[in-house]
Formats: C-alpha cells, structure tokens, sequence
C-alpha cells in the first residue's frame, strides 16, 4: 500500500484532504485551487477578512465524498483520483513499477487501454472472474502460468477498497 | 523498429497478427485516436471510448453534441455512410423489413423530442466496496433534443406477431478483440416499452448529425432507461419470443440483486433482475464546483433533474449539510421524458466553506439518499445526491 502513495498525485490528494480536515498545509499547494474563481474585494480588507482568505485558499473546490465515504477507512483511497493515475506519456501507461506490470501491460492493453484497468476497483475473487470471462468469452489469450502473477497485481494496485 | 510489446498490443487490437516488423513511428491508421470533438469531457477509457461530462458543461436546455457522454463496450466502426445505411427489422414479425435512412424518413412520421439518456452505471465511482467497470462520477447523463421516427410505427409496419416480448438490438460497432462475429452488446427491452411513444430510432441531435461516436447516423433513443438499451450505428432489430439473451443482457450486466444485500455480498445471478427505469436524481449544473461567491448576497443556484420512467414533482437543496432545506422553483418538463430544469437564489449568511446539495422528489414518493444506495456487484443506480464546494467571502 505505501508503494501507491509514492505518486506525486496521489501525494497532492491527500495532502488536499489532510489540509480541508484539519485546517493545516495551505501554503504552494492550496495556492492554486480557487484562483481562478477570485472573488475581487471591493475595499481594504479587515485583518480578520485577510486571515480568512488565506486559511480558505486551501480549502477543496470539490465537495468532500471522500472524507465522507471513508470515515472508517481513512487511509484507503476509494476515489480513482487518489489511486495510481494513467500516464498515456508514460512507457507503461503510468502502471506502478512493482510485480508483473510487463505481464499486465502485455496482456490488458492487447484489446483494451490500460485506462480501463487502472480505473477498477475489484476484489481478487472479481478479478479472478473478469479474467476467466474475458478468456472464455471475449477471445483473451489464455493467461496459463502468468495468471497468478497477474491476477496478485491487479488485486493489489485497484482493489476494491 | 516497434517493440515486441507493441506488436503484440497491435496484433491483438487488430484482431490478425502483423507479421511484417512495423517501422518505429508509423502507427497502423485504425489505431489512431481521433479528436471526437468533446471538449471538456474526462476520458475514462479510450479503447474503448468512455468520456463522462462534468456536471457545469451540462447546464443548456438540451444537451449538445459536444457536451454529451460518451459509452462504449466495444470498438468505433471503422467507417459508416447514411447514404448505404440499412436497418433489419427480423425475428417475430409478418414482414422482414430492410429500411434504408431515407425510407425511415419518407415513409413514417418524424418527431422531435427531447429525452433523457443515463448510462446505468453512472455513479459507479462512489460505491464501496467499489464495483467494476467504468467509474463514472455524476456525467454520464444527457437530455439532447432527438429527431426520429417512433420504433413502435416501425415495428407495426413490419407486423409483430402476438408471440413477440422482447427486442433485441444490434450495432456496427466492433468487439474488441477484433472478431467480426462478436457483437460487442445487444441488449433489448420488453416489447411495451419499445411501442412507447417516446421510444425513437434517431437520426438527428438538436437539429443535426449527432456526433459519430454518440451513434451516427442512426440509433435508438429509449428514453428513461439505461442507456445500454439506445442501440448505437443501429442495424437490426430482432424481435424475440423470449428475454432478449444478447451479449450483456444475462449475468450480472445491467442487472441489480433481487433483493437488498450487504455491500459486498457475492449474488447469484438467478437471484440478479434487468434494470428498468432509472431512479429519481438531479445534477446542479450552475454555478461550478470550487467558485466563490460573496457572503450576504444572492446568487442562482440551478440544474436539472429527472426521474427515469416517472416525473420530478419537487426539488429541494441545502446548505448546510441537509439540516435543513429550501424548496427550489422547478419547470415541467418540456415533453415526458424530458429533464426538468430547477433554479433557486441562494444567499451564503457568512464568510466561510459551503456545499451545496441538491436533491429531487419523483411523483411516487421517492428521493435521492445523501449517500450511495443499494449497493449491487457492479455498482448500478447510484443517485445519491449531487454537491458543490463554494467559499463565500
């Protein structure tokens, strides 16, 4: 799990979330969020008015479904945002370089784009049955010995929790 | 020269293995992604081509081309010509019909209405434990103005016999793994709804082309229902004697438990039914998440809202976390089916962090829950309520 966070973007999203929570980290990051929505003040602003907007510039400019969906989970990412982001720049797609990602990247992105994988949250029983389908059903070649291998790092990169 | 890994992807993607090594930089043509003219749009796959619209792009009346989503389950036609286009009309009927788009256009009366087309899986992204499939956040809804012929003038002009239930459809686009004898999905719907009056075979959006990969140049249009069942580069009807059992009909596709389940819970899919109307929800589509408004003064609030089969008879929203809520003006809609536009005026009391929520009532006594409701395997029906952030000053 700590191998997920090492993404810069994953990195912002909880800090963004660590900020909104308990009102701390404003400062480059929070500097971005609502400047383009600035409101232009009309007279001199109070120090009370000054103090406001600076504690608010890091506040989200997206509602908060993740502080409250994860009340009981707080470290797990449930929102795809915060999870390993798809890098079509990226040799691999933006893939965590961990485990059988060649393997992945090989077999996935035959018929699909990786997009598609990254985006999922599946349990590895899931998982398991969205390979089985896509082998009996959807003309994937069969996985044979990689399947293990695959089926540990797709569980482990896009679970459903 | 392309990597072994590349050629291995192509191969696959193409469907009949290259066996020449292709020269580094030259990408075979049907490869290429295209702009599909959807500016805006958050592309969630693409290949296939899922783009789901953020809420603010979806504040017009009627929808238009270029804000609309995007769904696919397979690939995009390699090409289609509306001059050459034909529509099968088979199975359990007096007289086969093979229709060109100029007979649908001469030969039965045109319409024009505006309806609502939700994928059944938007919302998915907020379910926990997550489901699979695309993660559609709050965008994959859109209520364009559709010009067409009614599917139940087209069907009575070929005869469906009493023994027909159900429709069955089928498109040009391709399955993914290249296989021209796969349909990608052919779902249907029960053979009452089909003979609805608002249930079209569209050629036009908003008075022209509707964009190539919103179907172009002919679909169905089966208004309050997922949209699975609004058959894109529409070919063939087939009418069944039975529940249609095309590809993403059975399973667990487009298909919800029987009963509530714990999240989580492993369902059998004797126990998993069809999708029918989609539930009662809304979208605040002004002013944009994360704006700033001053505090003490008033400010519009509006959006949309529809109810699948039924109509919105209220709309309320709050500020303050649903502890309380105000009554919005709501518009009826423009013909069933049709999204129905809410507005309000707003005033934040003071400086300081907002949400705005916005939830609608349907004419049967439901309303939109602030949390995802009936969790399902594959994350269907969510229509929780819709939020903004804005901080006054």
């Amino acid at each position: 799990m700590n191998a997920l966070f090492q993404k810069p973007g994953q990195a912002i999203a909880i800090a963004l979330i660590a900020a909104s929570a308990v009102l701390l980290g404003a400062g480059v990051l929070g500097a971005a969020r609502f400047e383009s929505h600035e409101v232009k003040p009309a007279l001199p602003l109070t120090a009370a008015q000054q103090r406001f907007r600076e504690l608010s510039r890091s506040w989200p400019t997206e509602p908060t479904y993740a502080l409250t969906f994860d009340a009981r989970y707080p470290s797990s990412p449930s929102l795809t945002s915060m999870r390993a982001a798809f890098d079509p720049s990226d040799d691999y797609s933006g893939l965590p370089r961990t485990g059988a990602y060649e393997l992945v990247d090989a077999y996935c992105s035959g018929c699909h784009s990786l997009q598609i994988v990254m985006q999922q949250r599946a349990s590895h029983a899931r998982w398991a049955a969205l390979i089985t389908w896509m082998t009996e059903t959807q003309n994937m070649p069969p996985l044979e010995e990689d399947e293990a291998a695959v089926l540990t790092y797709l569980a482990e990169h896009f679970s459903a929790n | 020269m392309a990597s072994r890994r590349q050629l291995l992807r192509w191969s696959a993607a193409l469907g009949a293995p290259i066996v020449f090594p292709v020269p580094s930089g030259i990408v075979p043509l049907a490869l290429a992604q295209a702009d599909v003219g959807k500016p805006g749009l958050k592309t969630l796959s693409g290949r296939p081509l899922n783009m789901e619209t953020p809420a603010h792009l979806l504040d017009d009346e009627a929808t238009p081309g270029h804000a609309m989503f995007v769904r696919n389950n397979g690939a995009l036609p390699d090409s289609v010509d509306p001059a050459d286009w034909r529509l099968e009309i088979t199975g359990l009927v007096e007289t086969p019909l093979s229709l060109s788009i100029a007979d649908l256009k001469t030969q039965f009366e045109a319409v024009r209405y505006r309806l609502q087309m939700e994928c059944g899986g938007n919302g998915r992204a907020f379910f926990s434990p997550g489901a699979s499939g695309n993660q559609w956040t709050f965008g994959a809804i859109a209520c364009p103005d559709w010009t067409g012929v009614r599917l139940r003038d087209v069907l009575r002009a070929a005869g469906v016999k009493d023994s027909a239930v159900y429709t069955g459809h089928y498109g040009a686009d391709l399955h993914l793994s290249g296989d021209p004898d796969k349909p990608p999905i052919s779902r249907g719907v029960p053979i009452a709804k089909a003979m609805e009056e608002h249930s079209l075979i569209a050629w036009a959006m908003n008075g022209a082309d509707m964009p190539f990969v919103n179907g172009h140049p002919l679909r169905l249009v089966i208004p309050g229902w997922p949209g699975s069942c609004s058959q894109k580069w529409l070919t063939r009807i087939d009418v069944r004697g039975q529940v249609h059992d095309g590809p993403k009909m059975g399973g667990q596709s487009y298909r919800v438990p029987a009963y509530p389940v714990a999240p989580g819970a492993e369902v059998p899919d004797d126990d998993m039914v069809i999708i029918e109307s989609m539930p009662v929800k809304s979208l605040i589509t002004f002013p944009q998440t994360g704006v700033r408004r001053s505090a003490g003064a008033a400010f519009e609030l509006r959006g949309h809202a529809w109810a699948g089969d039924r109509a919105v008879q209220a709309m309320d929203v709050s500020i303050d976390f649903g502890r309380s809520w105000q009554r919005a003006d709501l518009a009826a809609p423009v013909n069933r089916y049709a999204w129905q536009r809410w507005r309000t005026q707003i005033t934040l009391p003071q400086a300081g962090y907002y949400e705005l929520w916005a939830r609608a009532a349907d004419n049967s006594g439901n309303t939109q829950p602030p949390v995802p409701p009936d969790w399902n395997p594959r994350g269907y029906l969510n229509n929780m309520q819709h939020r903004i952030a804005v901080v006054a000053l």
